[in-house]
């Protein structure tokens, strides 16, 4: 299988890197994501030949790490986080919110097409209790009905 | 201290780095000091582990074997998971070369010649940021072969996850940096013995590195006289939840929690009264408002029945109902445990499905020793403190809540009183 230019070279740093080829693994699979938005069995089979890996080792490891993923994500990731700090602070408003809006759940895919410019802007919030310049990107962009009203 | 470059222009350049005290600390302890005297300095300066278990981190480093004939490591845990901390993203991204500084350090001290950065998966640009820094300590002599002309060598990279947890137990990222799953392993042996690779390792949190060349620079016994006894130095406090200024904020070790939410954070938002406390990042005991008057460093809030934990601070106001947070709390810790220990994987899973009967309104009065009982019974059965993280919070809640708990019994949540729960029909 032959790669795109700037994923061979990335693949060949990870395998100079560690003393027992299979730390490479997960960084691999990865960037793979990175460049493809998916892990495909073709990849799979990819990198275990790489490695000197059976393809279940692969998958079984594949299978551990939430950020790895089998099934093509959208166009825009949007992540909201209702941990302990957030969901204190609102966060479940937001995560409601953004449901509501795009119409869909969490862990699925939106078909809906992008209606204001607002929205052509992926965004991750992460712990914005804690991280006022954060904080303040959601506020900006969108309307009053997302604010999360600090009790 | 180790947040004294944060407000410089560039400080993640080495330039502004080294125009600040940088790679100072590191001359000296290639050049005037053996391996032993920096282990005793260390060890001098109480500085314990960051991450969350405050163990000493010179007590640490002389647990490696000197004279094993297999290749030692020095990793540093950048798996940042803890909910509520937010420490280590900081130091990363404003002042990646303390932390390089602190590694050759370590490594120097206990003989390694291989390092690895394990960041969590989420933190990629940090990457970025680090591995441009790696690449200008080595342009500059600062790692690679014969550092700074002393004959000694290291090499240090940058190592992703993938969004677990887990990983940010020692011995569950050792098995995630070698390319499996992030399963723990069980101890002893002991990482300082058999780590990764099955070679002598010395692990240590991002924050514990970074104050290894402020400890080196200025000696053990002035950085132990900024904490208190037996807690050595500065700590960085991530204070987030109902308060007025959250935010990082770094303060000695032993400094008073009420003072801490009064005058640093700026009191509880909204005028509203002080609740409860999370003193150190989800997994750690609740305090109850009237035990806050308490100096914050390890062994006053062991005492306290608490730990010190990541240091993420969680502010909780009047208002809040601890049903739910007990709810949220287990849910995350259902989704993030690995399966390897049954009473993890079951205990979190039954608590979360208690706890989310009650928050519906559909609890039993006998679900409330249960939920007592079962956390009890996760506790010191896992491979990993997952488990006791997990049933730590929850035990403190209903000990110290447990009127909510029966308030909820009666389909109804006190917060929410014109709502009638809808498990209660």
């Amino acid at each position: 299988m032959t790669l795109p230019e700037p994923l061979e070279a990335k693949f060949d740093t990870l395998l100079r890197r560690y003393p027992v080829k299979r730390s490479a693994l997960v960084p691999m699979l990865l960037y793979a994501q990175d460049q493809f938005g998916q892990i495909n069995d073709a990849m799979i089979e990819e990198i275990a030949q790489r490695l000197d890996l059976n393809v279940l080792q692969v998958t079984e490891t594949l299978a551990y790490y939430s950020m790895l993923r089998r099934k093509p994500a959208g166009k825009y990731h949007v992540q909201v986080c209702t941990n302990v700090s957030c969901m204190l602070r609102g966060g479940n408003r937001i995560y409601e919110h953004v449901q509501r809006n795009r119409r869909c759940r969490s862990t699925t895919t939106s078909t809906k097409t992008l209606p204001r410019k607002r929205w052509t802007r992926s965004w991750t919030i992460s712990t914005p209790a804690t991280n006022p310049s954060r904080w303040r990107a959601p506020r900006a962009r969108c309307t009053s009905a997302i604010r999360p009203r600090c009790r | 201290m180790i947040s004294r470059r944060f407000g410089i222009g560039n400080s993640h350049t080495l330039e502004a780095y080294r125009n600040n005290d940088g790679y100072r600390a590191l001359e000296k302890a290639l050049k005037q000091m053996t391996p032993e005297q920096i282990i005793e300095e260390v060890k001098k300066s109480n500085l314990r582990g960051r991450g969350g278990a405050g163990f000493p981190a010179g007590v640490k480093w002389s647990f490696v074997p000197k004279d094993s004939a297999k290749p030692k490591y020095v990793l540093c845990n950048a798996d940042e998971s803890e909910p509520g901390t937010c420490k280590d993203r900081p130091l990363m991204e404003l002042d990646p070369h303390q932390l390089i500084e602190g590694m050759l350090i370590t490594s120097r001290a206990v003989g390694a010649h291989q390092g690895y950065i394990y960041i969590r998966g989420e933190y990629r640009y940090v990457m970025e940021i680090l591995d441009a820094a790696i690449a200008e300590a080595y342009a500059n002599g600062y790692l690679g072969r014969n550092i700074l002309g002393s004959g000694f060598d290291f090499d240090l990279c940058t190592h992703t996850g993938a969004g677990a947890y887990e990983c940010g137990e020692e011995s569950a990222l050792m098995e995630s940096l070698e390319g499996k799953r992030g399963y723990p392993r069980i101890r002893p042996p002991f990482p300082a013995v058999v780590g990764l690779y099955g070679c002598p390792t010395v692990i240590n949190n991002v924050e514990t590195l970074s104050s290894v060349p402020a400890v080196i620079l200025n000696g053990g016994e002035w950085y132990a006289n900024l904490g208190s006894p037996k807690n050595g130095g500065t700590r960085l406090f991530c204070v987030s939840g109902h308060v007025n200024r959250p935010g990082i904020y770094e303060l000695p070790l032993g400094f008073n929690l009420r003072r801490m939410i009064e005058d640093v954070a700026g009191g509880i938002a909204n005028g509203k009264k002080l609740k409860a406390v999370i003193p150190g990042g989800s997994s750690c005991p609740l305090l109850g408002a009237e035990e806050t008057d308490l100096p914050m460093d390890f062994d006053s809030l062991a005492k306290a029945g608490s730990m010190l934990g990541s240091g993420g601070l969680v502010v909780i106001d009047e208002d809040t109902c601890m049903v739910d947070l007990a709810r949220r709390i287990m849910h995350f810790y259902a989704h993030e445990s690995c399966g390897w220990c049954i009473p993890c994987r079951e205990g979190t899973a039954w608590l979360r499905q208690i706890l989310d009967r009650f928050h519906q309104g559909g609890g039993r009065p006998e679900d409330i020793p249960l939920l007592g009982e079962l956390a009890k019974n996760m506790l010191g059965r896992t491979f990993c403190p997952l488990g006791d993280a997990a049933a730590l919070p929850t035990m403190s809640i209903v000990k110290k809540w447990r009127h909510e708990f029966e308030e909820h019994l009666t389909g109804r949540c006190p917060y929410k009183p014109a709502e009638v729960l809808a498990g209660a029909f």
